[in-house]
Parts: structure tokens; C-alpha cells; sequence
């Protein structure tokens, strides 16, 4: 309960400019379904694509604009994982103050936060797979029917666009991405509670860790041609649980013993 | 009972805190008195854990946990709470993590305070945040009070309301620590004062037995140990 009551708050606080964020973005990306078309219809006219093929939704999800749309929250998300605990301590409130001095284990905050974050994530995608058959009408709506080769399968428009990267194809893929981006945004966590702990010095410490962790990602990507996928794919594995359990205790540690509000 | 033994922080070189024990009592309102940079924040931060230091601290002979924050509270001198809530959703905010949380005393110094609680935070000046920053700390129940320059930088009327409040039975029971600056508006309310001075613990006397065995106010004092 108390974890929910902290989660509670988070989204509470966070509520407006999240609302904020889902308009700019989801409104972004109907805009380009809606002009698109007319953009399409103009350069048939100038004879700078063929008047002879028809087109479909892929060409909205091919366009630099679409991709900026879909940049724009994630590195946002990315930014917030480090503001959703800054806010806390260098915000008029010192809420840190308070969060630290709740009589909880202090690790429940660590996971409010973190499970704020990735229910963030999780709902931007959640969005945009409900969203993008829509969109897709819109844009038929806008485009001659002469122009227009007719609904494709939203699987296959996400297949054939760089949003394969945002969705997974199955219950494995799902629990691979979703350990994956925990032990990032985990890892990020405990680089702000190294930082806040140690201060300059943290930020010394963070560096090298981001030194040996980009060391460790070009090993893999070079192993990555000695082993099959499926080995890979255990390795991998076994190196992102170490990181998240290292990543949690260390966390921990911090939180109980050196955290300064 | 708070107790410290050899409380001891290092920033760098520098000692802010050094070698300082002392106990704080149930049922005694303690006074932390010292210049600017004295160490009197540092020590109750030390006490809350919100700063790592050495040495030993214990609260009723236990080490300070998790647990320990159901009978000890901290009153910083900024409300630590979010400035988007309102004083409504600060009162179920401390109701849902503190146990002993008393809802008629947070309703009464409502009252007390006059404050309303739809208002939001943001709204509020200084004054009117330390009133509500007092009310979280005595409603959560808890028997230790900690409170950092509560009588610091607001108005008049809400130092008398605050120094009203310090007598008063809401505190009765309780052990309360507290800096400040502010010495002729404290004298009648204190019982004990621990005077601090780089990092140190200089005096500490009870005003009590100043004033009838020495015959000094704690101003008199102050100008002794600091002049």
C-alpha cells in the first residue's frame, strides 16, 4: 500500500505534463497523417512521383517527422528518469526530506520511481498502438481513393517501420525488452544516487561505470559474431540480471547509509 | 530517549560536527543554539539519517531504521512536500504513513493555524507553509520532534502561534529538539539549552537552573559563550 500510495503521488505530480506530452505527440502525428496526403496529391501534380501508384499509411510512418514524433517522448522519458528524482531534492519543497524520513524501507521509493517510469513508457505504447489505426483512417480519409492502395495490417505497417524497435512479436520478447529497459533505467536511478551521495566524486564514479559498460557492449556485439543467437540471447541474460542485482543493492545501500536531503 | 555518543561528520578536512554526545529527554523541549554554520542543521539531519556521519545514535536504545520514523519526525524550515498539493491531500498524504497519526489534533490545529484545507500549497506564503509544516509534524504522533529554525524568516503572528503552540498539550508527552536564532522569543518556552559552536557542543545548561542558581537570562549566556 504504501508503495501505491508513492506511486500515486508520482503520477499525480507529473499528471499535466504528461497530459501535455500525449497531446504535442499524438496530435503531432495526426497533423502528418492529415497533410500528408495533400503533399502527396501536390508532387503527383508536379509530376515528381508517379500519378500511376497508389500509396498507403507506410509512407507517414517512413517520414522524418513521424520518426521525430516518436523521438521526442522517449527522450523525454530518458530525461525524467533523472528529473524524477532531482525534483525531489533541488525542488522548493525538498520533498526528499520527507520521502527519506517515511517510516518504509527507503528502496520503496527507488521502485515507486522506477515503476513510474516504465508504466510512462508502457502507456506511450499502449497509446500508439491504439492510436495508429486511427491515424491510418485519417490518412485514407485525406487521399484520393485513386491514390490509395487501401488499409494494411497494422502489424505489418509496425514490421516495416523503424516501430518494430518499440513492440515485441511475443511473450519472450516482451519479458527480454521490458528486463532490459528496467536494468537501464535501474542503472540510471543508481547513477543519480551515486552522484547525490558522492557528488563530484559520484560523477567521476559514473563516468567510469559508463566507460565499463560501453567496453562490455562492444565485447557482446563482437561475441555476437562467435556465438549463436540463442546463446547470445542467455548471456545476455545472465549479464542483465547481474546489472539489475548489482544496481539494486548498490541502490540500496546508498539510500540507507549515504544519502544526504 | 535520543541519544548520541562520539557524533562525528567530516566535510573534506573540515569537522562540522565533532565528538558531540548528548541526550534529548521525553517530555523536554531542547534547544540548539549557535551562529551560522555551528553544525545545529547538520546534527539533526545526523539524527534523522539524512546525512551520513560516525559514531552512534539510537532512539529508545534501538539504531536508527526504517521503523524508527514511526516515533521520530522531522519539521525542516521548507514544508517538504510538493508544491502542487493541497493541505487536504498533505493531511491523507501523512495519515496513510503514519500510524499513531492524530486526526483530531490535525483537525483542531487547522483551526488553530487558520488554515483552510483545500488550499494549495503553492498559494501560501512562508509563514502560513510553516504552520502547516508544524501541523504534519505534531499530528503524525510521533514522540520525538525534530525542527530545524521553525520560529526563522516569517511573520510576527505565526512566531506568537508557534510559541503558543510549544506550551501548549499538544506537546505535552513529546520530546522536541529544535534550532534557532531567535533566543528572547524562546526563553519561557524551553527547558534545556545546548549551545554549539564549530561542530561542538560548548554549554548546556537548563534554563531553569540559570536562571535561579546564576541569575542570567539565556541572552547573558549566549554573549558569554559566543562574545
Amino acid at each position: 500500500m504504501n508503495f501505491l500510495q508513492l506511486l500515486f503521488i508520482e503520477f499525480n505530480r507529473m499528471k499535466w505534463f504528461l497530459l501535455m506530452l500525449v497531446i504535442v505527440v499524438f496530435g503531432a502525428q495526426f497533423f502528418l497523417s492529415m497533410i500528408t496526403p495533400g503533399r502527396l496529391v501536390r508532387d503527383i501534380q508536379l509530376d515528381r512521383i508517379s500519378a500511376y501508384e497508389t500509396y498507403n499509411f507506410s509512407i507517414v510512418l517512413a517520414s522524418d517527422y513521424y520518426l521525430f514524433t516518436v523521438l521526442i517522448p522517449t527522450i523525454v522519458i530518458f530525461v525524467y528518469v533523472a528529473i524524477i528524482w532531482y525534483r525531489d531534492w533541488l525542488g522548493k519543497g525538498t520533498y526528499m526530506q520527507r520521502l527519506l524520513t517515511l517510516p518504509i524501507r527507503r528502496m520503496i521509493i527507488f521502485y515507486a520511481k522506477l515503476t513510474t517510469i516504465v508504466l510512462v513508457a508502457l502507456l506511450f505504447i499502449a497509446l500508439h498502438s491504439l492510436l495508429l489505426p486511427l491515424q491510418q483512417l485519417t490518412f485514407a480519409a485525406m487521399l484520393p481513393d485513386q491514390f490509395y492502395s487501401g488499409n494494411a495490417n497494422v502489424i505489418t505497417l509496425i514490421q516495416m517501420s523503424f516501430l518494430e524497435v518499440f513492440y515485441w512479436h511475443n511473450l519472450i520478447d516482451f519479458i527480454y525488452v521490458f528486463l532490459i529497459s528496467i536494468t537501464l533505467i535501474s542503472l540510471m536511478f543508481t547513477g543519480v544516487l551515486i552522484e547525490r551521495a558522492y557528488r563530484y566524486v559520484g560523477l567521476v564514479m559514473n563516468a567510469s561505470i559508463v566507460i565499463v559498460l560501453f567496453v562490455l557492449y562492444i565485447q557482446l556485439i563482437e561475441a555476437s559474431m562467435s556465438f549463436y543467437s540463442h546463446e547470445m540471447m542467455w548471456m545476455i541474460s545472465g549479464i542483465i540480471v547481474i546489472l539489475l542485482t548489482v544496481s539494486l543493492v548498490v541502490s540500496s545501500l546508498l539510500l540507507t547509509k549515504r544519502m544526504s536531503a | 530517549m535520543i541519544e548520541l555518543k562520539n557524533v562525528t561528520k567530516r566535510y573534506g578536512r573540515k569537522r562540522v560536527m565533532n565528538d558531540i554526545s548528548f541526550t534529548v529527554d521525553a517530555g523536554e523541549i531542547t534547544c540548539l543554539i549557535g551562529l551560522n554554520g555551528a553544525g545545529k542543521t547538520t546534527l539533526l539531519k545526523a539524527i534523522m539519517n539524512l546525512t551520513p556521519s560516525q559514531g552512534r545514535i539510537t532512539v529508545d536504545g534501538k539504531k536508527v531504521t526504517s521503523k524508527t520514523y514511526q516515533d521520530m519526525v522531522f519539521v525542516p524550515d521548507v514544508l517538504p512536500m510538493p508544491r502542487n498539493m493541497s493541505i487536504q491531500e498533505c493531511l491523507d498524504f501523512m495519515n496513510h504513513f503514519y500510524k499513531k497519526w492524530d486526526e483530531k489534533a490535525a483537525n483542531e490545529l487547522l483551526q488553530f493555524f487558520q488554515l483552510k484545507k483545500e488550499e494549495r500549497l503553492r498559494g501560501l506564503s512562508k509563514g502560513y507553509l510553516m504552520r502547516v509544516n508544524l501541523l504534519l509534524g505534531i499530528a503524525s504522533g510521533c514522540k520525538y520532534l525534530l525542527m530545524d529554525e521553525p520560529l526563522s524568516g516569517i511573520d510576527i503572528l505565526t512566531r506568537e502561534r508557534i510559541s503558543e503552540l510549544l506550551t501548549s498539550e499538544y506537546v505535552d508527552k513529546k520530546a522536541i529538539l529544535f534550532t534557532t536564532h531567535e533566543i528572547a522569543e524562546i526563553e519561557t518556552i524551553i527547558d534545556r539549552a545546548v549551545f554549539m559552536k564549530d561542530g561542538m557542543i560548548v554549554s548546556d545548561y537548563y534554563v531553569e537552573t540559570l536562571r535561579e542558581q546564576e541569575q542570567k537570562s539565556l541572552l547573558d549566556k549566549m554573549r558569554e559563550v559566543y562574545v
